[in-house]
C-alpha cells in the first residue's frame, strides 16, 4: 500500500474506532430514562436505554431462547420460560444475573409448562403443566394440572385440585397483593386462599353488573402501570336482547370485587396499553391492511381519537416511561417508535436478534 | 338498564322477561371461523401458512420477520426445521432472520436416524 493510501486508511480506521467507542447520545424526543428489556432468539434478554435507544447490555440465559417473561411484583426478578416450555429460569434484574433454573422433566417424561403465575411474595409459583411420557411404542399424554412449585424447597410440593373439578387448558389466575388470595377466572371468579387452596369466596362475574348490560368478558388489559390488585383494560359486554357487543373501558379492583365500567362503543379487537400516569391509554387495532392507534382518556373514561397509520401484521404496543412515545414491537428485530401526540413514526430501533417475548420498561436500579 | 323505565306494555314485558339475566348470559357469540389449520402447514406440499381469517394477507411481512416463530412456536412440521424435535439450534448462528438470512443453516434429514 502506498504511504498516502496507508495514511488515509489509518485515519478512517481511527475515526471508525472512535465512533464505536463514543457513547450513544440522547435522541429527541426520547421516551424517558428507563431501560427496556426484551427476550430474543439469541437466548438473551436484551436491554436498551430509552434515552439513547441504544443497546446497553444483555442477560445471557442458561436455558436458551426465552418464550415468555413474567415480572415479579417486586419488579426485581424475571421468571423466564424457555422456548421448549420445559425449563424455567429466574433472573435478577439489578445485577443482570441468572439466579436459578429448573426443569420438571426427567428421564423419559417431559413436563411442559403452559402457564405460570408468581406469588406476589415470591414464595411459590403456580405452574400449569402437562406431561408427555415416552413409552416403547407411543407417547402417553398426561392430564393437565396446576402445580405448586415451592421456591424455597425448589420442588413441586403439591398439585392444586381444579376448582369445581373442571380441568382447563388455559387459566387466568391472579393474586391479591398480599398473596393470601388467588383469583381463578372462569365463568365466575373463584377466590381461593393460598394455604390449602380451598374456595373462600366467589365473584359472580357472570351476573351483569347492571340489568340489561350483559356479562363482562375480558379483552386486552394492562396492569403494568397499575397498583397491585388493580387492572385496567377493555372489556366486552353483549346485551341479551339485541346481542350487541359493546366495548367498555374498565378498571377492576380484585380485593373489593368491583369493576368500574364505562361503555365506549361497538366492540372491536383492540390491544390496550396504559401510560404510567394512568391518565392516558392507547389502543392498537390490527385488521388486514387497516391499522389504527386509539387514544383513551382514562380519567374521563373516553375514547379520544382513532388515527390510521402504516402498520404491519403482528404488532404489540407499549407506552414509553414518560408517555411521550409509543413503541410498536413484536415479530422481527425492530421496535418502531411513534410520537404519542401526533402518531408520526419517528424512527426504528434496530436489534441484532428477533424478539420472542413481551417488552418491559423498568426504572434503572 | 336502571335509568330506563318501561313506558308501554311491550317494554314492560321485555323488562319482565329479562329479569333472569343469569339464564340469558352467554359469552359473546362469534361467527364461525373458517376451518383452516391456523399457523404453519400440516402438509409439505404445497404447504401453507394461513392467518386467522384463512387467508395470507394477515401474515407477517416480510416472511423473514416471522420465520423463527414457525420454527419455534409451531410444534408440527412446517416448511422450516422444527425446533422441538429436529433442529433445536437452527437459529444459533442467525438470531435475526431478516438481517442475517444467509447465515441460516441448511438442515438435511439425519441419515443415521433412517
Amino acid at each position: 500500500m502506498k504511504p498516502a493510501l496507508f495514511a488515509i486508511a489509518f485515519v478512517l480506521s481511527a475515526i471508525a474506532a472512535s465512533a464505536q467507542q463514543k457513547p450513544a447520545t440522547a435522541v429527541t424526543p426520547n421516551g424517558g430514562d428507563h431501560l427496556m428489556y426484551i427476550g430474543t432468539y439469541a437466548g438473551t434478554i436484551q436491554i436498551f436505554d430509552e434515552t439513547t435507544e441504544a443497546m446497553v447490555g444483555d442477560i445471557k440465559l442458561k436455558t436458551g431462547i426465552p418464550r415468555s417473561i413474567t415480572l415479579s411484583q417486586s419488579r426485581s426478578k424475571f421468571y423466564v420460560l424457555d422456548s421448549t416450555g420445559e425449563k424455567m429460569e429466574i433472573v435478577d434484574i439489578p445485577t443482570r444475573t441468572s439466579l436459578d433454573s429448573f426443569t420438571l422433566s426427567e428421564g423419559n417424561k417431559k413436563v411442559r409448562i403452559r402457564g405460570l403465575q408468581v406469588d406476589p411474595l415470591e414464595r411459590f409459583l403456580i405452574l400449569l403443566t402437562r406431561s408427555a411420557t415416552k413409552q416403547i411404542d407411543r407417547w402417553e399424554i398426561g392430564d393437565i394440572s396446576m402445580q405448586f412449585y415451592d421456591l424455597a424447597q425448589k420442588k413441586i410440593t403439591r398439585t392444586i385440585p381444579w376448582p369445581k373439578g373442571e380441568e382447563r387448558e388455559f387459566v387466568n389466575i391472579r393474586f391479591s397483593p398480599d398473596g393470601k388470595l388467588l383469583y381463578f377466572f372462569g365463568d365466575d371468579v373463584l377466590i381461593l386462599e393460598t394455604t390449602n387452596f380451598t374456595e373462600v369466596d366467589t365473584w359472580a362475574l357472570s351476573r351483569p353488573i347492571e340489568p340489561g348490560l350483559g356479562r363482562v368478558n375480558f379483552g386486552s388489559v394492562d396492569d403494568f402501570n397499575e397498583d397491585p390488585g388493580f387492572f385496567t383494560g377493555l372489556f366486552t359486554t353483549q346485551d341479551p336482547i339485541q346481542n350487541r357487543r359493546i366495548m367498555n373501558l374498565g378498571r377492576v379492583n380484585l380485593v373489593a370485587k368491583t369493576i368500574d365500567l364505562t361503555p365506549l362503543g361497538p366492540a372491536e379487537g383492540v390491544g390496550f396499553a396504559m401510560a404510567a400516569d394512568r391518565k392516558r391509554a392507547y389502543g392498537l387495532m390490527q385488521q388486514i391492511g387497516r391499522y389504527e392507534f386509539w387514544a383513551f382518556d382514562v380519567a374521563q373514561k373516553k375514547l379520544v381519537s382513532r388515527t390510521p397509520f402504516e402498520g404491519r401484521p403482528r404488532m404489540a404496543l407499549r407506552v414509553s416511561s414518560n408517555g411521550r412515545l409509543l413503541y410498536v414491537y413484536q415479530a422481527g428485530a425492530t421496535i418502531d417508535v411513534y410520537d404519542a401526540a401526533s402518531y408520526k413514526k419517528l424512527r426504528t430501533i434496530e436489534m441484532n436478534a428477533d424478539q420472542t417475548t413481551s417488552l418491559y420498561i423498568l426504572p434503572r436500579k | 338498564m336502571k335509568h330506563l323505565t318501561p313506558v308501554n306494555r311491550k317494554a314492560a314485558r321485555v323488562e319482565a322477561v329479562t329479569k333472569d339475566f343469569v339464564a340469558l348470559q352467554q359469552p359473546p357469540q362469534q361467527p364461525e371461523p373458517p376451518h383452516i389449520p391456523n399457523g404453519c402447514s400440516l402438509v409439505f406440499s404445497p404447504g401453507w401458512e394461513a392467518d386467522r381469517n384463512g387467508g395470507t394477507a394477515g401474515l407477517c411481512q416480510p416472511v423473514e420477520r416471522d420465520l423463527f416463530d414457525c420454527h419455534m412456536g409451531c410444534f408440527w412440521p412446517a416448511q422450516v426445521p422444527d425446533q422441538l424435535n429436529h433442529a433445536p439450534d437452527w437459529t444459533a448462528k442467525c438470531a435475526a432472520a431478516q438481517k442475517d438470512w444467509r447465515k441460516i443453516d441448511l438442515i438435511f434429514p439425519d441419515e443415521k436416524k433412517k
